[in-house]
This record gives C-alpha cells, sequence and structure tokens, in this order.
C-alpha cells in the first residue's frame, strides 16, 4: 500500500473497529451480566415463595409435608407449556412433587448447602432456560395427627396442596444393600429439600440478541463515519504534503531557483521542504557550476579548433610546396597537444571531483621529483633563456602518491616557465616544516596583482596579460594543482610579491619521520 | 583591400593572415585590444577582424569606442562565445557581421567579400567593365571568353579600380589598400602593378582600360 492517505484509513478503520468491538463486547457482557443478576434475584424471589408454602410437620414417628403454593401468582406455572416450572426434592433424592410444566420429565437437580445454585439448564419443553437450586429447611411443626397418606389438593384459586405423610420407616428401597450405617442415616427423617425453580430465557436471550444487533449497527455505522471522517480529516491534513509535492513537480532543471515556501507549513513536514531546500540550494550551485563548466570548456575547445581547422583549411586552399604542408601540420599538433592537455587536466579534475583516483602513496624524493617534472620544459626554458634554482635540503622526501604530485610539479614549473620573464629564474626552495615538508616554486615577471590571488585557483581563470604572452595554457593548470593538493591532503597557497609569483605547497607530513 | 585581424590566439593569427593574405588582401595584425584600437584608428581598413576575447581591451569595448569615435569601418567579430546574448551584443555595439568559433575558412571570406560590396554602390558580385567580367567570389577575370590569369596582388589591384570606375584614385589609397601597415614597399609598386594589369588586360595598340591622370593617379575606364 503505497498510499499515506489509504494507510491512515485503513490503520484507522482496523483500530477505530477494534476499540468499537472491544467497547461492544464489554457493553454486551455487563448487559448480559446484569439482566441475569436481575433474571437470577426474580428467580430467586420467586423461588423463595414457593418455599415460603412448602411445611413440615413431625408427627409421632413420622413427617407430614405440607405444600401450599399459590401458582397463580408465579405467572406460567400453571401451564404446561408456561416457561415456568418447579420441581420438589426431599434431599435423599426423592422427588416431593413438580409443577405442571415439568411434564412428565425430571427436572436437573442441583443444590448447594451454603447458597443458591444457578444454571443454564433445558427446560423440559425443550427450550433454553435457567433454574435455581436452592437447598432448604422447610419449616417445622409439631402436630399430634398424622397424615396416612400424600394427598395433594389443588385450591379452587389455583394452590396446588399437597401433603405428604413421611414414615420414619420411609420408603428407600433402592439403597437396602446397602451397609448399616448409612441405612440408619437415611432411616432419620430428611430435614432438608431441595427445590428447583426454573423459567426459560427467551425474552433475555431475545433481548440481548436485540442489544447485539443494535451494538453491531451502531458499531458498524460508527466506523463509517469515522473512516469518512477521518478520509476527511487525513485529505485536509495531508493538503500541505500535495502542495510540498506540486512545487517539487514544478522544478524542472531551469527553475532550480525556485524553494518550497516553508512558512505556513505544518511542523512535521516542514524539516522535509527545509531538508529538499537545501537539496535544491547544492543541485542549484551544482548545475550552475556544470554550466559555467560546460560553457568554459565548449569556450576553450572552440578556440584551438578554429585554429586547427583554419590552418588546414589555408594550408588546403592551394597547392603548396611539402615545407609549407609541414609547418602547418606541426602548428596543428602544437594545437592538437594543448587541447590534449586540456582534455586530460579536465578529465582529472573531474576524477578529482569525483574522488576516482586511487591513492598510492610512496616515499618521493623530492629534489628527483623537480628534476624530473623539469626535463620536458628544459627546451622551452632554453628558449626562453631561463635558469632553474632548486634548493632543497638534502634528502627532503615526502610520502604521497607520485603520479599526482608529479601533476602538482609539472603545472607548476609550466606555469613558471610560461609566463616568467626571459632571461630570468625559476626558484624551487624545499624546506622541512614540523608538519612535513614545503616547497616553494616561483618566477620574477608577475603581472597580477595581488587581488586577483582569490581567482588564480579557478577553472579557466586567467591573468589578462597572461594569456597575451602565452597562447597556449588552457587556464586549469593552478585550479588543477589545487585540486591535487586538496586530494593529497596539502595545501597550495599564491603569493604576489614585487611581481615575483610564488606557489607555496604544503606536502602531508612524512609518516617516517625522515627528511 | 585592406584588412585589420585584431586576434590574440596564435594559431588563428597566423594561418588567418597567411590564408588572407594568399587571397590578395594585406592583412595587418595584432593580438592586443589597445593596439588593435590604435591600428583602427591610425588606417583606413575595408575590413576589421575582430575577437571578443582580447587582452589589454576586449573586443566589445573595442568596438564600442571605434563607433564613438564616428569610425564606420566594417566589423566583422569573431568570437568562442556562441550564447545568443553575446551575439547581440556584439551586433548591437555596432558590428556588421559575426562569425561563431570554430567556424570555416571559406565561410570567412565570403563574409569578407560580402561586406566589402557593402562598401559600394554596386552590391553584385560580377563586375562589368566593357567585355572585361570580373567573379569577385571566385577572383576570376574574363574578357569576352578568354579567361585571364591575375596574381592575387594584381586581382585586388584590379577590383579596387574596378569598384571605383571612373572616379580617379590616388597612388596613395591604391597603395593603402594593398599593402600591409608594416610594409616597407615603396608608392612607386603601385605603378609597377599597374603596369603588369595593363599588359594583361589590355589589347595591344589600343587605349588602355587604366588611365593615367597625371598628378592624381590612375581611373578605370570602360574603353574598348
Amino acid at each position: 500500500m503505497q498510499s499515506l492517505r489509504s494507510r491512515i484509513l485503513v490503520g484507522m478503520m482496523v483500530a477505530i473497529a477494534f476499540l468499537l468491538g472491544s467497547y461492544g463486547v464489554v457493553v454486551y457482557e455487563a448487559a448480559r451480566r446484569a439482566m441475569l443478576a436481575e433474571f437470577d434475584t426474580a428467580l430467586l424471589a420467586q423461588a423463595s415463595m414457593l418455599i415460603s408454602g412448602v411445611e413440615m410437620e413431625f408427627e409421632g414417628d413420622g413427617i407430614e409435608i405440607e405444600i401450599e403454593i399459590d401458582i397463580s401468582r408465579v405467572p406460567g406455572l400453571s401451564e404446561k407449556t408456561g416457561g415456568t416450572c418447579f420441581q420438589l426434592w426431599l434431599d435423599n433424592g426423592k422427588v416431593v412433587t413438580r409443577s405442571p410444566g415439568t411434564g412428565e420429565t425430571d427436572l436437573e437437580r442441583f443444590c448447594d448447602e451454603d447458597q443458591p445454585v444457578y444454571r443454564d439448564i433445558t427446560l423440559p419443553d425443550g427450550r433454553s432456560g435457567r433454574g435455581v437450586g436452592i437447598l432448604f429447611e422447610p419449616t417445622m411443626e409439631h402436630k399430634g395427627k398424622s397424615v396416612q397418606k400424600n394427598e395433594i389438593k389443588i385450591a379452587p384459586d389455583g394452590t396446588i396442596i399437597k401433603k405428604l405423610k413421611w414414615n420414619q420407616t420411609g420408603d428407600h428401597e433402592d439403597d437396602d444393600d446397602e451397609d448399616e450405617e448409612e441405612a440408619d442415616q437415611r432411616q432419620s427423617a430428611p430435614s432438608a429439600m431441595i427445590l428447583v425453580f426454573a423459567r426459560n430465557t427467551d425474552q433475555m436471550t431475545e433481548h440481548l440478541a436485540g442489544l447485539r444487533w443494535i451494538l453491531l449497527l451502531a458499531g458498524g455505522a460508527v466506523v463509517i463515519l469515522a473512516v469518512l471522517l477521518t478520509s476527511v480529516v487525513v485529505s485536509r491534513g495531508l493538503r500541505p504534503l500535495n502542495t510540498v509535492a506540486e512545487n517539487i513537480a514544478s522544478i524542472g532543471a531551469k527553475e532550480l531557483d525556485t524553494r518550497i515556501p516553508t512558512e505556513d507549513m505544518p511542523t512535521e513536514i516542514q524539516p522535509v521542504a527545509v531538508t529538499l531546500n537545501d537539496l535544491l540550494e547544492r543541485l542549484e550551485s551544482a548545475f550552475y557550476r556544470e554550466r559555467t563548466l560546460t560553457a568554459d570548456v565548449a569556450h576553450e575547445l572552440r578556440t584551438p579548433i578554429a585554429g586547427v581547422r583554419s590552418t588546414i583549411e589555408v594550408a588546403l586552399s592551394r597547392v603548396r610546396n611539402p615545407e609549407e604542408y609541414q609547418e602547418s601540420l606541426t602548428d596543428c599538433l602544437t594545437i592538437a597537444a594543448v587541447m590534449q592537455s586540456l582534455v586530460e587536466n579536465l578529465l582529472m579534475l573531474a576524477q578529482l571531483d569525483a574522488g576516482q583516483v586511487p591513492s598510492r602513496a610512496e616515499q618521493i624524493d623530492l629534489q628527483e621529483l623537480v628534476t624530473s617534472s623539469f626535463k620536458p620544459l628544459s627546451d622551452r626554458a632554453g628558449e626562453k633563456d631561463l635558469d632553474l634554482h632548486i634548493d632543497l635540503p638534502e634528502g627532503l622526501s615526502c610520502t604521497a602518491d607520485r603520479e599526482i604530485l608529479s601533476i602538482v610539479m609539472s603545472n607548476l614549473l609550466n606555469n613558471a616557465v610560461s609566463y616568467a620573464d626571459a632571461g630570468g629564474t625559476i626558484e624551487v626552495i624545499g624546506k622541512t616544516t614540523d608538519n612535513g615538508a614545503m616547497i616553494t616554486v616561483a618566477n620574477a615577471g608577475c603581472t597580477l596583482l595581488a587581488d586577483g590571488i582569490p581567482n588564480v585557483f579557478d577553472r579557466f581563470w586567467r591573468g589578462d596579460k597572461a594569456r597575451a604572452n602565452t597562447g597556449s595554457h588552457c587556464g586549469l593548470g593552478l585550479s588543477l594543482v589545487k585540486q591535487c593538493m586538496d586530494f593529497l591532503g596539502g595545501l597550495a597557497e599564491v603569493e604576489i610579491k614585487d611581481e615575483i609569483f610564488s606557489v607555496n605547497l604544503t606536502l602531508p607530513a612524512d609518516p617516517n619521520g625522515e627528511g | 583591400m585592406r584588412i585589420l585581424l585584431i586576434e590574440d590566439y596564435p594559431p588563428l593569427q597566423k594561418s588567418l593572415s597567411k590564408g588572407l593574405r594568399e587571397a590578395g588582401f594585406a592583412v595587418d595584425v595584432t593580438g592586443d585590444g589597445n593596439e588593435g584600437l590604435w591600428y583602427a584608428t591610425g588606417n583606413t581598413y575595408d575590413v576589421i577582424l575582430l575577437d571578443i576575447m582580447l587582452p589589454g581591451m576586449d573586443g566589445l569595448s573595442l568596438l564600442k569606442k571605434l563607433r564613438e569615435q564616428g569610425n564606420q569601418t566594417n566589423v566583422l567579430v569573431l568570437t568562442a562565445k556562441s550564447e545568443l546574448e553575446d551575439r547581440v551584443n556584439g551586433l548591437d555595439l555596432g558590428a556588421d557581421d559575426y562569425l561563431v568559433k570554430p567556424f570555416e575558412y571559406e565561410e570567412l571570406l565570403a563574409r569578407i567579400r560580402v561586406l566589402v560590396r557593402r562598401e559600394y554602390s554596386d552590391k553584385s558580385p560580377v563586375l562589368e567593365i566593357g567585355k572585361l567580367k570580373i567573379e569577385t567570389a571566385a577572383q576570376r577575370v574574363w574578357r569576352g571568353k578568354t579567361e585571364i590569369e591575375l596574381t592575387a596582388r594584381e586581382y585586388t589591384l584590379l577590383e579596387y579600380l574596378a569598384r571605383r570606375t571612373g572616379q580617379t584614385v590616388s597612388r596613395n589609397d591604391i597603395w593603402e589598400h594593398l599593402y600591409e601597415f608594416d610594409s616597407d614597399a615603396s608608392s612607386n609598386v603601385v605603378d609597377v602593378y599597374v603596369g603588369y594589369l595593363r599588359r594583361k588586360l589590355d589589347k595591344p595598340g589600343k587605349e588602355s582600360m587604366i588611365r593615367t591622370v597625371r598628378g592624381r593617379g590612375y581611373v578605370m575606364e570602360e574603353g574598348s
């Protein structure tokens, strides 16, 4: 599920359904218990009324039980299908009497010595019901006369009047074979009786079912309403997010200067917007750099290409002697070499920018590095009658990537040879510092002013006059030097004093502590 | 035709000046903006080829100064910047045309020829004087159906005179259009070249197309 909105909706729906469900179950259970308690109370009250109509009389050696129950006072008791019934037992299990509702079936007998027992039972007519079982001692009365036979009368007002004569030698035939002790006990007159009074629970079940339906329907309605409401609220709540999305969607490569307004934004989204704005800013500057660089590269390549092109076209414009062709080819070769170095420098810069240059640090003898870097330049230096003066302490060395450091040195010496006044001196002075080594490459003949220093490391930047002097520089040398020194963890600084242009290189510390 | 080339990139300087000279132009070359302005104000040129990125003074400032001085010389801007803004800037400052580097040498020549033609009332690339026909684009000259072979310098002289048919042109004017600023050729070299031209153009025994106006110079006439 990708949509935040549907996630929230589904989450809310599940949560609300769960909460409402739990709440409904609790309410239902509470209602059921309350109804049950009420039912049980009524059951007990009616049972108690029945019990109050049961009397026991001692008559000499017998007991007479007199039951006088006004069954009309208990609704449904007098009818066979009234849904209400009772059954009365002696505590020895002998059925004393039962209501018409029981039919011919015995009710389940249950009781407890201390308290009434309630139990869900199936009524004789098959309906489910609930009954209370009570163990009780009927009211005792001593009478002089005994009743010889059981008699049940039903009074005109519906009262069942049953008289039961109980002989001490009562008929307990089923237990005759048991041992003497028990037989003795049972010989004694029963002192307690058991009443199970039951009523069907249809009405309560109906009520509960009604309640269930109400809870389910209300719950369902609430869930649906909650989902609708949540959907509206979520939509409104997520609107700022949509706005942000629209804002972002409208930003193309050409509108990178736009920012997402954050003033009226909810605090939760603000950090996202702020981060996005930061990203936009970085993108913008990266794009700007890229664009400027591309334009610069295009510009810098156009000029030499124009040179090659016009050299070749002029050469081809008529038939010439071999010497003239040779000269044109040599000119083209020179231009190609400059273009090659431009492209290579650019590539190197791009690789350094992207951190794609592997570093292989090794011990480098700086004297040897300077000498070997100067060798390819010695012809040009000779033409300008330049003198290279190297002043390095014996065995001055450093640990760095040889290839990168020689790019640095070659570029600096190349610059010096190009820009130094003819007949001058290029000085390479080195010294040991606490942190490593330091080398200065200096040449006289600088026409730059000190306020141009911040620009010298910029790509394609050239001092105005500088270009006139050489025409063969691409304006990448110093920026490559800086980038390389950054890569090596060193430092490159430019100093201009009394028309002397010097670059100070601070080389990273030598881990071996030599030199 | 005399051209001032203000371009600081040595290979372009070298190849363009060589090519233009071979095409019969007199070419003054400089790589510095200030120097370029000095050349342009001190001499008469048919066309100035102007680079934008220049040491000393950039090309656009140079152009602005030149126009402020009332100099109406045709200026063709050579630029490595292809952005519309740069081109519009150049044209707005009074450049007559521009070319973006790298350009085709042939196109440069063609555009120079257009600018040269613009100076004269006749914009046609083919000049016809009597039976003489000059195709300025191909730099070929015909008399009737016979082609006349001319050297570059002879051709330049012919075209210069032909463009001004009926006008008397002074030796000095001719010299200035034929030779570069630092040329050490003397002014009577003009007479020598006029002599070469007459020999090639005129039929023996007939009156010359190029008539000498005593004390003033030469004039080209339809003649025979």
